[in-house]
């Protein structure tokens, strides 16, 4: 068993909105190894970014609580360290990189001075030794002559150049962990798959650990050994890629698999999932995804499901496994390859 | 799981009933934009009350004059520099309203005019300051709404055509656009002041001469962002005329810029109005406009307060109010417009 | 870049070249020499002083010679104190203009930058909501009602500071502050705006990631992302200040440039309010130039991209 580097037990998180508390995590638990790679997958609204945020204590401090739980890294809990301390383990200890490289680099700085920031704050580095190791860095995330880029601005890079340095400044002081939240969304296809690649590599480069928030299950496939599917503030379910992706037990889980296109499949038309994710103003009781659920029963509208193990790393939170529930099969939309 | 499976009977476990179209079910009631744009405005507490200070002020106004039965221009010597003297209020010590002035001297009982009651008190010529100073409002409103209304024809037909016909048409008006705005304003109305001699008209015609540009540039920015969007393009698709796709699709989605920059527009035509006074080049007595009021009152402001007072707080109250319902509407009608 | 200040200075030299000869016309419209209120004078006087300043030449060669004379900085002579050059009397008003001006300038954009960033920061709190009451009042209420005011509490009722006059720095205190309302207003409601926006922007997001310190974030990514913009209402800013001027300086008898002004309009002096326009519209429209290229320079999207027009 690997060593548990990130552990999230029960966390909660609220909104503080004019229309009343907007309940956008709720009751979440995951963990995250030394080293690996997890994707939390579903659609927007479904509390991923949010608990990515937290995990940072990125979260608006006037409009945002978290509720109830922990957030263990190495041992220490997040949610109670002052911001001082906070501020400590972000960027040397966690990073993170965000979905538009257009807007998340600050464009009246050079690209050198962004990345030399974090350097200089965490490590102690001189001004000499911070720029030289930046233009390792850019050289690191595949950016051409980097002692010439280093001093230009952000303007001057293409979106994809501009998420390598993103992902340059993420990485700079060696984090333990790598928050990466939908960073191929706002980029060409052929562009994607190029970040993609390079994650991969540094990755096994630097043995970061990665959670990579997205709701494309193709990058899913790509970069990750474990999946966790979320739907309206709570995890649905949880397993290594290959237990999802070919054994999925959740009705959710089959709707996103059946609406993502595949080369082999016979089917001409991709499967949606019929509706709309539940307001988490006011969440309902049940399972968050009984209203739009083929095979929904009563208890699923009524009780919100337990926690089932179906192998010791694939959890599902689902009442159809349930022993008094009627048996039924995935689509044959959400068979991945066929094989199972 | 114990706990649950205590109180869950197997006849949960039959698949649900539900209708299909529950999952689609739109909670929130459909407003149209301007429904959500007035609910916007009226949630604005800034802009609500400046709507009413100026209802309050429009009325007074046009209402004020009636209640005396002095002209605004009568003259009476055995009246001058009266201090205010209300009704009621004059029992009320701390107010002021009591015809005593500033020295101690109760100047009704001085002048003998024990039975009489001037609201806002009376000036050097004994002429009846509350009718002068609704009389003076009238004036500067009505420049205000007059610029305000040429600014808006004049702004809106260049912007819309220089935006419109795009190209050189386009390149051309907005030269001569560029040129004028780099000619500071106020030099310009000064110049044609001295040359026009002051008047209602001629003052409005000075602010309009430049003031145009600002409602000019506006609605031909809006002209040009519109033009290339999706559902305008689609309407050309469809074989609308220009006419069709100015007044449809064009003229709704600008009019609440227009109607934002004029909101501001009057403000600022007031301001004009009352520093042209100020320095010498506004309307001339016996009529009297806020600004002149001011002008007058600031000659005796040690000994005669009341005079600059009552002017000056209207003219103040007017700015705020519409600053404030200018405010309002922009966030109400743009919120992306909040600069 | 370089093609872009050239652009700039171009524009500059038609708008002032129209401005001048507007002037000059608008002038020549006015009925009557300026002699001609001059009862004591016969008509032969008239005549020979008519020559004198050569108004009884064509109006085309007069414009050619006022323009000539401009551009070598004569800007005629004072019908009414003398016949003093109208450029002497310029150069000897605009001290305490200028001064005043400065101070306004300074207190108000500080002032103004303080309560705006407070502002944001505070956003949506007592601070927040008091601060753009202020901002709110400051634009609208009229720069002479808070001269009248602070002049009859603090100056007459308190008697605090002097009413008026111009020797020495007690005299400054009211005026400045008078002139500098709106300046604190536009800048503080202005960064206020700005601050919001910088503060909603992702790479905040980024910056506070890199585990910087709130301080840091705020100074070097907001602060100074935010104040970038301001820059572009020095421009409106110098028009009030020279409306400001006129109106203050007369309140508080400030023998400033604007006071001059302002008497020079009371008076008909002509050759005073022609040169005094135009010497405004050139502080005007260098002002305009230097915040285009003060623009260009401290923003490196438009600076590298090399102007934005």
């Amino acid at each position: 068993m690997m060593k548990k580097i990130l552990e999230l037990n029960n966390v909660n998180v609220s909104f503080h909105t004019f229309a009343g508390e907007v309940k956008a995590v709720r009751g979440v638990n995951l963990h995250l190894e030394k080293g690996e790679s997890l994707a939390i997958v579903g659609e927007s609204g479904s509390g991923k970014s949010v608990t990515s945020k937290s995990i940072m204590r990125l979260l608006p401090e006037k409009t945002s609580e978290i509720k109830e739980g922990e957030i263990l890294f190495e041992g220490r809990d997040l949610t109670k360290l002052s911001n001082r301390e906070m501020e400590k383990i972000r960027g040397s200890e966690i990073s993170m990189i965000f979905q538009d490289p257009m807007t998340s680099l600050n464009p009246t700085m050079t690209v050198g001075k962004q990345i030399m920031e974090g350097l200089r704050k965490h490590q102690n580095l001189s001004k000499n030794e911070a720029k030289e190791r930046a233009i390792n860095l850019l050289k690191l995330v595949g950016i051409p002559n980097p002692e010439l880029r280093i001093n230009e601005y952000p303007h001057q890079f293409s979106g994809g150049m501009r998420q390598r340095v993103v992902i340059a400044i993420a990485l700079a002081c060696n984090p333990k962990v790598l928050i990466a939240d939908e960073p191929t969304t706002a980029l060409d296809v052929t562009i994607q798959a190029q970040i993609l690649d390079l994650m991969r590599d540094l990755q096994q480069k630097t043995g970061t650990a990665i959670i990579l928030i997205t709701h494309d299950l193709g990058v899913v496939a790509n970069l990750s050994q474990r999946v966790a599917v979320m739907y309206g503030g709570t995890i649905v379910e949880t397993g290594t890629t290959d237990e999802v992706f070919y054994n999925p037990k959740h009705p959710y889980t089959w709707g996103l698999l059946s609406s993502m296109p595949k080369l082999n499949s016979a089917e001409k038309e991709l499967m949606a999932i019929p509706g709309t994710p539940p307001n988490l103003l006011n969440p309902p009781k049940g399972c968050p995804f009984a209203a739009r659920c083929p095979y929904a029963m009563q208890v699923c509208v009524d009780h919100m499901p337990d926690v089932t193990d179906v192998t010791s790393t694939h959890k599902t939170a689902c009442w159809l496994l349930d022993e008094r529930a009627p048996q039924v099969e995935p689509p044959e939309a959400a068979l991945v390859g066929g094989a199972r | 799981m114990s706990m649950h499976e205590k109180q869950l009977n197997n006849d949960l476990f039959q698949p649900a009933v539900r209708s299909s179209d529950d999952a689609e079910k739109i909670t929130k009631e459909s407003t149209s934009f301007w429904q959500d744009a007035r609910r916007r405005l009226f949630e604005n507490k800034g802009a609500v009350a400046g709507l009413i200070i100026i209802v309050a002020i429009l009325l007074l106004a046009f209402l004020g004059p009636l209640f005396s039965h002095n002209g605004f221009d009568d003259q009476d010597t055995s009246r001058t520099n009266l201090p205010p003297r209300i009704p009621v209020l004059e029992n009320v010590g701390f107010l002021g309203l009591d015809g005593v002035d500033i020295r101690g001297v109760d100047q009704y009982k001085m002048k003998n005019q024990k039975d009489n009651y001037y609201w806002f008190g009376t000036d050097a010529l004994g002429r009846d300051q509350f009718v002068r100073v609704w009389k003076g409002t009238q004036i500067s409103l009505y420049i205000a709404f007059l610029a305000a209304a040429i600014d808006m024809i004049i702004g809106v037909a260049y912007g819309a055509i220089s935006g419109y016909y795009g190209g050189k048409t386009d390149n051309i008006m907005q030269r001569i656009i560029e040129i004028l705005i780099g000619i500071p304003n106020l030099i310009v109305v000064i110049l044609l002041i001295l040359i026009l001699d002051p008047g209602i008209i001629s003052i409005t015609f000075a602010m309009v001469i430049t003031g145009w540009t600002t409602m000019a540039r506006i609605v031909r920015g809006q002209i040009l962002k519109l033009k290339n969007q999706e559902f305008v393009l689609a309407s050309l698709t469809l074989g609308a005329k220009s006419s069709r796709i100015v007044t449809k699709h064009m003229f709704p989605n600008i009019l609440g810029s227009i109607i934002i920059t004029s909101m501001f527009t009057i403000p600022s035509a007031i301001f004009t109005e009352a520093f042209l006074s100020f320095i010498g080049l506004g309307i001339s007595p016996p009529t009297a406009s806020l600004g002149s009021l001011v002008n007058e009152g600031f000659k005796s402001l040690q000994i005669y307060p009341h005079l600059v007072l009552y002017p000056a707080v209207i003219i103040s109250l007017i700015m705020i109010s519409f600053n404030l319902l200018g405010d309002g509407l922009r966030d109400a009608l743009d919120p992306k417009m909040r600069k | 870049m370089v093609r872009f200040v050239l652009k700039r200075l171009l524009y500059m030299l038609i708008t002032l070249f129209i401005i001048t000869s507007f002037t000059f016309f608008l002038m020549k419209l006015l009925p009557g020499s300026p002699f001609n209120n001059e009862e004591k004078l016969t008509d032969q006087q008239k005549f020979i002083l008519n020559e004198k300043y050569g108004l009884n030449d064509p109006v085309p060669v007069q414009y050619l010679n006022y323009m000539s004379n401009l551009v070598k900085g004569d800007l005629g002579v004072s019908f009414q104190y003398d016949n003093r050059p109208v450029s002497t009397m310029i150069t000897e008003r605009i001290g305490p203009s200028a001064v005043l001006g400065v101070e306004a300038t300074i207190i108000g954009t500080i002032i103004g930058l303080i309560l705006g960033i407070a502002a944001a920061l505070k956003h949506n709190t007592s601070i927040d909501y008091l601060s753009s009451l202020f901002a709110v009042l400051g634009i609208s209420i009229p720069s002479f009602v808070f001269a009248g005011v602070l002049q009859y509490y603090v100056g007459v009722k308190l008697g605090w500071l002097p009413v008026a006059l111009w020797d020495g720095p007690k005299y400054h205190v009211l005026p400045a502050l008078s002139l500098s309302v709106f300046v604190i207003a536009t800048v503080a409601r202005f960064m206020r705006t700005e601050m919001l926006e910088v503060l909603g922007q992702d790479y905040i997001t980024t910056a506070k990631s890199k585990g910087l310190s709130n301080l840091v974030v705020i100074w070097k990514h907001t602060i100074r992302n935010a104040m970038i913009p301001v820059v572009t209402i020095l421009g409106p800013l110098a028009i009030n200040l020279i409306t400001g001027t006129l109106i203050i300086e007369k309140i508080f008898a400030v023998p400033g440039l604007g006071f001059q002004f302002v008497s020079s309009i009371q008076l008909n002096d002509y050759p005073v309010i022609m040169a005094t326009t135009i010497f405004y519209s050139v502080c005007f429209i260098i002002v305009i130039l230097i915040v285009d290229i003060l623009y260009g320079v401290i923003d490196p999207r438009i600076r590298v991209a090399g102007g934005k027009g």
